[in-house]
């Protein structure tokens, strides 16, 4: 039974997000009729399920909110916002219950009742009403659900079948057709008789039946053909038919003139056929009338299909198909074949020691397999960015209705697909984003127009690949960010000095120390000092970059680069004395050769193109001496528009690592972020640049 | 039991090709250059497939089916004709000495070893 609770959850949830995406689109137009319909529909079916699972709060709030839409859909009432608001309010009410178990905190205990109070303003003579809507609804709530199912399923075709007198001597066992149907799902079928000879003229090589079989199955209409596979053309007919569409469906009655002549009459083949559907319940008198109507209209889906090309359709379904995966089962999957690649590349490196072509050639293929099974797993774990649209969409919907503004919602390269862990760790950033744009960027309607510009402000997502990167950009066409402010922020706040000269850019990094805010007056929505700071630590701890560009009057754009996967990287292997580090290629911007003055001093500072930037000496934290390697190379590294000129011994070459996490007392290491095991089984340190250049900032400060 | 499957061609290349297609099948392939010699396999022993090539020197794909085909045993054994043969007239003739299934060269390795799996039943 837990285990079906568990179940009902994740259906729920799943609903209900359903639920926030359609309500966002009605919003826009309250007559849609197909979304109203649709709401009701997932509203019942949450009541219909929350019963079963014995959460009755749950059942209680979706009824409720299923007899407004009731009404809506059938006319009796309208949609309005203040009906939207309280279904949105219902659905967070909806979440908590399923989180809690429906243990609901006293709060939300009292929000629950006074929801429950306001919803029943909104369902017409209710009293009156409801038993008889409860007993109606629930029997033809039912029957669509059912009916759902059944055209989901499976498809009837009908099957010609008649070979030719020869097939037995063409080597074709016949049986074998019978079989193999019987594989592809359920299917009877009626000998056809008319061609078997008297018996004087009877030859025993000679073939004379036939048959016309009705098969249901879940496969396509390929599959059957390929049942038929030795059968020439002319011996087999495959129609797709439904049990309603049988007298209307012509390819039928055209290749079942045999039929008609029959004792087999075409209700006796109607009546098997229906017996087939599963889960077709018997229908009380009552309903018999609905049951009509929806013939009708199953007749119109199934031409209308028919229009399209069945079997493309089931394709194109079978195609789209999913499976949900449990994540932890996932993240296991990744695990191995991390585990896995890291072990075929030691198995590479002692097969290079051993001289023979047959162990290579094993080695080469297990290489090549190892690596398209790292990269169809890690594609696995991609997710389009699409999911976190829904929450900025609430966020902004709420927020500028909140803030008394307009603002319209853009969104674009939703389908790019990022790591879900990513993703997972994207959400708080953006929304931070978002509600700084919405409650510092956009402007009031009326200072909007009075700077010409349109009432209504526009929030932009942008989504898109560049090389192994992933570029998201959120947009606004607000009033900018004022640089002047920034300074003089700063200075106040003691970050910079009075006249000291910063570029636009500079002024905008100063928006990411911590604790720093512009907001003139802290609103309830942003500016409550857990700022910019925070969301830039958690864009770099995920490898990734943010950038701010501003034109004052214009509009703000906030770009974060992120990596497409956290597991994999590729690095610049290089030594320190004995350690093998790793550093991550995308920050490299060229290596070169030192160039120190005196060979036995480092200086503080190296040239590049022209400025000196501060140079960090790895070597340094690792050998007390401090001894300087004769050919001490020089790695030069940007971190946003700062360059810094990190040392290493040697360079070895380039390598992709997996990275593996440290461990948990290492966790906090100042300079390094994981590690990875090279072919000959050697550790080697993936270092941090961030953190490193965090660090030696820190110390430029403090000294 | 192993199925046993005869394969017949003029050429080494196409029967290397049918024996690699068909190497993870778990079958016992007979090969012979042509009909006349591909009719030696057919001494009485269980054979589950022939299949065999149109044209070659000595006997011909045609020839080679209506003499297996006159055999009791093995009268109603599936035959595959592998060819490059396009005359539609052989290929009615082919039809007419009954065939199971006509392939037509090159091949794809997939519809290939559907269409022998299927003669199998396997």
């Amino acid at each position: 039974m837990e285990n079906f609770k568990a179940k009902f959850k994740e259906e729920a949830e799943e609903l209900i997000q359903k639920l926030e995406q359609v309500l966002i689109k009605v919003e826009d137009n309250f007559q849609d009729k197909e979304s109203i319909g649709e709401i009701f529909r997932i509203m019942h079916t949450l009541k219909g399920s929350a019963g079963m699972f014995g959460f009755e709060k749950t059942g209680m709030l979706t009824h409720r909110m299923e007899d407004i839409y009731h009404a809506i859909r059938d006319g009796e009432s309208q949609l309005s916002e203040e009906i939207v608001d309280l279904t949105l309010g219902s659905l967070d009410l909806l979440k908590e219950l399923l989180k809690t178990d429906e243990k609901l905190p006293k709060k939300s205990k009292q929000e629950l009742e006074k929801l429950l109070i306001r919803a029943i303003d909104y369902v017409p003579e209710e009293n009156e009403k409801e038993t008889k809507s409860e007993s109606e609804e629930t029997g033809s709530g039912n029957k669509k659900y059912d009916d759902e199912k059944e055209t989901g399923e499976g498809i009837f075709f009908y099957i010609l079948f008649q070979p030719q007198k020869d097939i037995l001597s063409r080597g074709i066992d016949i049986t074998s057709v019978f079989y193999e149907l019987d594989e592809l799902g359920e299917f009877f079928g009626f000998p056809i008789l008319e061609n078997v000879p008297e018996t004087k003229d009877f030859v025993p090589e000679d073939f004379y039946l036939g048959w016309d079989l009705f098969i249901y199955t879940n496969g396509s209409k390929e599959e059957i053909s390929d049942v038929f596979l030795f059968f020439l053309d002319h011996e087999y007919t495959i129609v797709p038919v439904e049990p309603y569409t049988l007298e209307t469906n012509k390819e039928f009655t055209e290749k079942c003139v045999n039929l008609k002549n029959k004792k087999t009459s075409l209700n006796d083949i109607k009546s098997r056929l229906e017996a087939l559907t599963p889960k077709k319940k018997s229908k009380t008198k009552k309903e018999d009338e609905a049951e009509k109507e929806e013939i009708i209209n199953e007749k119109e889906t199934a031409e209308e299909i028919n229009e399209k090309d069945p079997i493309q359709a089931l394709k194109d379904k079978k195609e789209n198909e999913t499976i949900k995966v449990k994540a932890s089962k996932l993240d296991e999957l990744i695990n191995l074949v991390s585990d896995l690649v890291t072990i075929n590349s030691r198995v590479e490196t002692i097969s290079q020691n051993i001289e023979n072509a047959d162990l290579k050639k094993a080695v080469q293929s297990i290489s090549k397999l190892s690596k398209r099974f790292r990269d169809n797993a890690l594609e696995l774990r991609l997710i389009p960015v699409k999911v976190l649209i829904l929450k900025m969409q609430r966020l902004i919907r709420d927020l500028s209705k909140q803030l008394g503004k307009e603002v319209e919602f853009v969104t674009e390269g939703t389908q790019t697909e990022l790591d879900k862990n990513i993703i997972a760790k994207l959400e708080g950033p953006l929304l931070h984003i978002i509600r700084n744009s919405l409650d510092h960027a956009i402007e009031d309607p009326d200072e909007r127009e009075r700077n010409n510009k349109p009432g209504k402000g526009v929030i932009r997502f942008i989504a898109f690949y560049s090389g192994a990167h992933v570029f998201i950009q959120i947009q606004d066409d607000g009033r900018g960010i004022d640089t002047e402010k920034i300074k003089a922020k700063a200075v106040e706040k003691g970050l910079i000095e009075k006249n000291s000269q910063l570029t636009k850019q500079e002024l905008y990094n100063l928006l990411f120390q911590p604790g720093f805010s512009t907001a003139e007056k802290v609103t309830q929505v942003s500016g409550r000092g857990v700022g910019m700071d925070t969301v830039k630590k958690e864009i770099n701890d995920m490898r990734g970059q943010i950038d701010i560009d501003s034109e004052i009057k214009l509009g703000t754009s906030v770009t974060l680069k992120l990596p497409l996967t956290l597991s994999i990287i590729d690095t610049l292997m290089t030594k320190v004395k004995d350690t093998t580090i790793l550093i991550p290629v995308e920050f490299i911007v060229q290596t070169q050769l030192n160039t120190y003055k005196d060979k036995k001093q480092r200086p503080d500072q190296v040239d590049f193109n022209n400025n000196p930037i501060p140079l960090i000496p790895l070597r340094k934290d690792f050998d007390e001496n401090g001894d300087i390697p004769e050919k001490e190379k020089i790695i030069i590294v940007r971190q946003y528009d700062r360059h810094y000129a990190i040392t290493v011994d040697r360079i070895i070459g380039e390598h992709q690592a997996v990275v593996k996490p440290l461990g948990h007392y290492q966790k906090d290491h100042p300079y390094f972020s994981g590690s990875s095991i090279l072919g000959d089984g050697s550790l080697a340190l993936i270092l941090d640049i961030n953190k490193i250049i965090s660090n030696k900032k820190n110390q430029m400060e403090s000294s | 039991m192993k199925k046993r499957v005869v394969v017949v061609d003029d050429f080494k290349n196409t029967r290397w090709v049918v024996e690699f297609t068909l190497k993870n099948e778990n079958l016992e392939i007979l090969s012979a250059e042509n009909g006349k010699e591909a009719l030696k396999h057919f001494d009485g022993q269980n054979i589950d497939l022939l299949i065999t090539d149109l044209n070659m020197p000595e006997m011909d794909g045609i020839e080679l089916v209506k003499e297996v085909r006159n055999m009791e045993k093995y009268q109603f054994i599936p035959i595959i004709m592998l060819t490059t043969e396009r005359n539609p007239q052989k290929k009615q003739m082919a039809e007419d000495i009954k065939v199971t299934a006509w392939i037509q060269k090159p091949f794809k390795q997939d519809q290939f070893k559907k269409i022998v799996k299927k003669a199998l039943r396997i």
